[in-house]
């Protein structure tokens, strides 16, 4: 009994002594912050052409969302922009998966790092931190130290349209990608089964869909005896469940968007109460009770699907290209998923990446250099630096076949091992809404086959049919904006556990009016009004 | 030596506060940092509760956002979700607490009882081992547990010849799983505090139980029992405190859209609102509102523990 006190005794001291550290940690943390940033960059100490931009050296802080591949520090693009610019980042990251928390944290507490990189910056986030001061507008900024960006927002007005807030005021820098169409990632078809089955013309309606996987349950196209196939899997991305594979089955019922988009005739539309979104539950339920749709699909991880999917059992999934779960080389017999319609509409509706991403730069209110931080960004929507951000410094993984006409070719990845794997190591620029512009000559010679067949695929099956930007960029007024974000944090918890309760048959649809009359009560409609509101606006300025 | 048994002689003696802290500067300066650390760690913080009444932006601080009453409040009382969280909230605590309280008592009884020192501390070291898996890994040892494709409890169900349940997407069986898990991880651990009691029983009581005859029952009845029935009570009553106060990273790790019905309770509530969707003040009055709840759960607990047992906090 005694040694059992000892030891309480013990752990008690031990779990004292990590609450002390663990508070001296934090202070200690706080006095780190309060002490840098005192990198004095005033305007005369930025050279307004020409690099190194600062005369001296200036240490600043930067908060971005990780993958947890590479310490930023040790990136070479960064260590290149350091010897160019001559500033020296912190980083202050947090991972990927949590990074929308720590954001809050940040604006919460006070104590905010001087740049915001990747921060994915919603344009409600940077009208009320904007319009609080804590972000500095970045419009007087762009003209004078950013001439690479302003040619782009010249350019294109529509872009400036879409991120300037109503205030008039740029808050935040985008992510500018107008080569990829994708709104989210496709679907793929594992190609064995195709073959399997000696299916030669994809699936092109609803119910063609339906017989495919139905015959995917039950003929055995992987050919191992027993009934083991799952024709449709997913699995929840950030709590988000089944959103990969309903970007893309909500527009066989006349569906843009999961929450808001706006039809042909300019009229805004909120999904949830949409007749269409209901035949989309039905057919969903319908995969769902004869076991098409994976039982697993609201509860697995991505790990557990890639298993399913490498133990050769998956038909049809979501992923970036169809080898990062099928395993193995990319390989082009795998075809991406063709948009399929219902009776109900005449084709299907596509969603098309709306080319650019808010919210991917900012400049706090802390930060004593915003003209050399400025600076800074321009270089990356620069040619040279867009290529340096997206593809790593010359010599690395690529390098100039013929450096006239910006054509380059591919190095072997040092070490042998996957391309996008190794450039995850060297650049910031990967898997996270970091700025960007994408321009043709980055990619000039470096496209393979594989790539070439990807653009293909998704020229044919998605752009050629009609795909197109479901709902502008644009920014709601303050008033609105607390009204919807009042509204939706209820109304998508209900939305999103009426759509698994309906499709996995919990809740009938018969009760689907029931539904509708929750979901009026909570302010459906008011979502649509408040978006036609913005919309109408968006369409006249 | 004389000054010293004086003072230990009469410890009820009343001096003023100051000459008493002269006097004992010594035990004070051993009390400061803990002091120190609940004023600022506790105390300190709790400035911040202001902001429960009024429309919280970052930057103008506590002081300077206006005031908006009890408008948080009433949203939340008045939400589509008040009941089913309340409901959650509390059926998952008493649950809990029906089912997690007693066990360590038991367990302990048991261990008191066992001869054998290497078997004894084996079982015990087992029992209490869980308690140090973190809760993260926890939670992905009963998702993957559970995984009706894969899980080893699945399967061994299925082996005895049963159907099993959908235990993580069901939303009946969400409170089971959750209470089951929390057994298995702090039962022995919980059995530790009353072993340390057991360990005080006066052994002359159980020989002269002995000698007259009493059976092993009878004796952990009439002699251990009475000896932790402070025990008992007082982690009763700490244990009422908490009630609204669930786990909540365990909760919002194993929630999913399925059986969200049965497992929003206030703290993932409070998560949600506050750090996914960045509504402090909101976020702040509902955790107020849990916290004022517990207080007077403690409060009452308290209360009725002083009236019939004579074991109380305070």
């Amino acid at each position: 009994m005694n040694k059992t006190k000892k030891g309480g005794a013990l752990l008690l001291s031990a779990a004292m002594a990590v609450a002390l550290l663990s508070g001296c940690g934090s202070t200690g943390n706080n006095d780190a912050k309060g002490t840098n940033g005192s990198g004095s960059g005033t305007a005369d100490k930025v050279a307004k052409e020409g690099f190194p931009i600062v005369k001296e050296p200036v240490t600043l802080t930067l908060t971005a969302p990780d993958v947890g591949i590479q310490n930023w520090d040790n990136m070479l693009v960064l260590q290149e922009m350091e010897k160019l610019t001559g500033i020296h980042l912190k980083f202050q990251n947090a991972p990927k998966e949590s990074f929308e928390t720590k954001k809050n944290l940040i604006f919460a507490s006070g104590n905010y790092p001087d740049i915001f990189y990747a921060a994915g910056l919603t344009t409600a986030e940077q009208m009320n931190y904007g319009g609080q001061g804590i972000l500095v507008p970045l419009e007087g900024l762009i003209d004078n130290y950013a001439p690479n960006f302003k040619k782009i927002l010249d350019d294109n007005p529509d872009i400036r349209k879409s991120i300037t807030a109503p205030d008039g005021h740029i808050y935040a820098l985008p992510v500018i990608e107008n080569n990829q169409p994708w709104y989210r990632n496709p679907m793929w078809y594992n190609g064995d089964f195709l073959k399997a089955l000696h299916i030669t013309k994809l699936p092109e309606t609803t119910e063609e869909l339906y017989t495919y996987l139905k015959r995917v349950k039950e003929e055995d196209p992987n050919g191992n005896g027993k009934k083991d196939e799952i024709p449709l899997s997913s699995s929840p991305s950030n709590g988000n469940s089944l959103r990969d594979i309903r970007t893309w089955l909500l527009g066989a019922f006349g569906i843009y968007e999961e929450e808001i988009y706006v039809d042909d005739n300019d009229k805004v539309h909120y999904t949830p109460m949409e007749e269409g979104y209901k035949d989309y539950l039905t057919f969903m339920n319908r995969l769902w009770n004869e076991d098409l749709l994976d039982h697993e699909s609201f509860s697995q991880t991505a790990e557990q699907k890639k298993a399913k999917a490498q133990n050769k059992q998956v038909a049809l999934f979501s992923d970036w290209n169809a080898y990062m779960t099928k395993g193995g080389e990319p390989s082009m017999d795998d075809p991406m998923f063709l948009p399929v319609k219902s009776d109900k509409v005449d084709k299907p509706a596509i969603a098309k990446n709306k080319g650019i991403t808010p919210g991917a730069f900012a400049i706090s209110k802390t930060n004593l250099a915003p003209e050399a931080s400025m600076f800074w960004v321009d270089y990356i929507y620069s040619p040279e630096g867009a290529v340096l951000f997206n593809k790593g410094p010359e010599g690395v993984l690529w390098k100039y076949s013929d450096k006239a006409t910006l054509t380059k070719e591919y190095l072997p990845v040092p070490g042998g091992g996957d391309r996008e794997e190794y450039r995850a190591t060297i650049t910031p620029n990967y898997g996270i809404p970091a700025p960007t512009v994408s321009l043709p000559e980055t990619q000039k010679g470096l496209l393979g086959e594989f790539d070439e067949w990807v653009a293909n695929e998704t020229q044919t099956k998605l752009t050629d049919n009609g795909a197109r930007i479901p709902f502008p960029t644009l920014f709601l007024t303050p008033e609105e904006q607390t009204e919807v974000t009042t509204m939706s944090a209820d109304l998508n918890t209900f939305v999103r556990q009426m759509e698994a309760k309906f499709i996995t048959g919990n809740e009938p649809l018969a009760n689907w009016d029931k539904y509708l009359g929750t979901v009026k009560k909570m302010g459906g409609d008011r979502m649509a009004e408040i978006y036609q509101t913005a919309y109408d606006r968006w369409k006249k300025s | 030596m004389i000054k010293a048994s004086r003072i230990a002689s009469r410890p009820l003696d009343r001096k003023p506060f100051g000459r008493q802290l002269l006097r004992n500067w010594q035990l004070y300066v051993f009390l400061a940092p803990a002091i120190a650390y609940f004023l600022v760690f506790y105390y300190w913080p709790m400035y911040g509760i202001q902001i429960a009444f009024k429309n919280y932006v970052p930057s103008k601080g506590f002081l300077g956002s206006p005031w908006v009453g009890f408008d948080h409040f009433e949203r939340f009382f008045h939400s589509y979700y008040f009941w089913d969280l309340l409901w959650n909230t509390l059926s998952i605590s008493f649950y809990a607490l029906a089912v997690g309280f007693p066990l360590p008592i038991i367990l302990a009884l048991a261990f008191n009882e066992v001869r054998n020192g290497a078997f004894k501390k084996t079982v015990q070291t087992v029992t209490y081992a869980p308690h140090f898996i973190s809760m993260v890994v926890m939670c992905g040892m009963i998702i993957t547990f559970l995984s009706p494709s894969s899980g080893m409890i699945v399967r061994i169900i299925e082996l005895l010849g049963m159907e099993p349940a959908a235990f993580l997407t069901d939303p009946r069986w969400f409170k089971t799983v959750y209470v089951l898990s929390e057994v298995w991880q702090s039962t022995g651990w919980g059995a530790i505090i009353y072993l340390a009691a057991l360990s005080g029983v006066d052994p002359q009581l159980h020989e002269a139980a002995i000698v007259d005859g009493a059976s092993r029952f009878k004796r952990m009845w009439h002699i251990n029992l009475p000896a932790i029935a402070p025990t008992i009570v007082i982690l009763l009553i700490l244990n009422m405190g908490n009630i609204l106060g669930v786990g909540y990273e365990k909760i919002l790790l194993l929630q999913n859209p399925l059986n969200l019905e049965s497992s929003d309770v206030i703290s993932t509530f409070v998560y949600r609102s506050a750090l996914i969707n960045g509504q402090y003040s909101f976020s702040t009055a509902v955790g107020l509102f849990n916290s004022v709840v517990n207080a007077f759960m403690l409060v009452m607990v308290n209360l009725i523990a002083k009236r019939t047992s004579n074991n109380s906090l305070w």
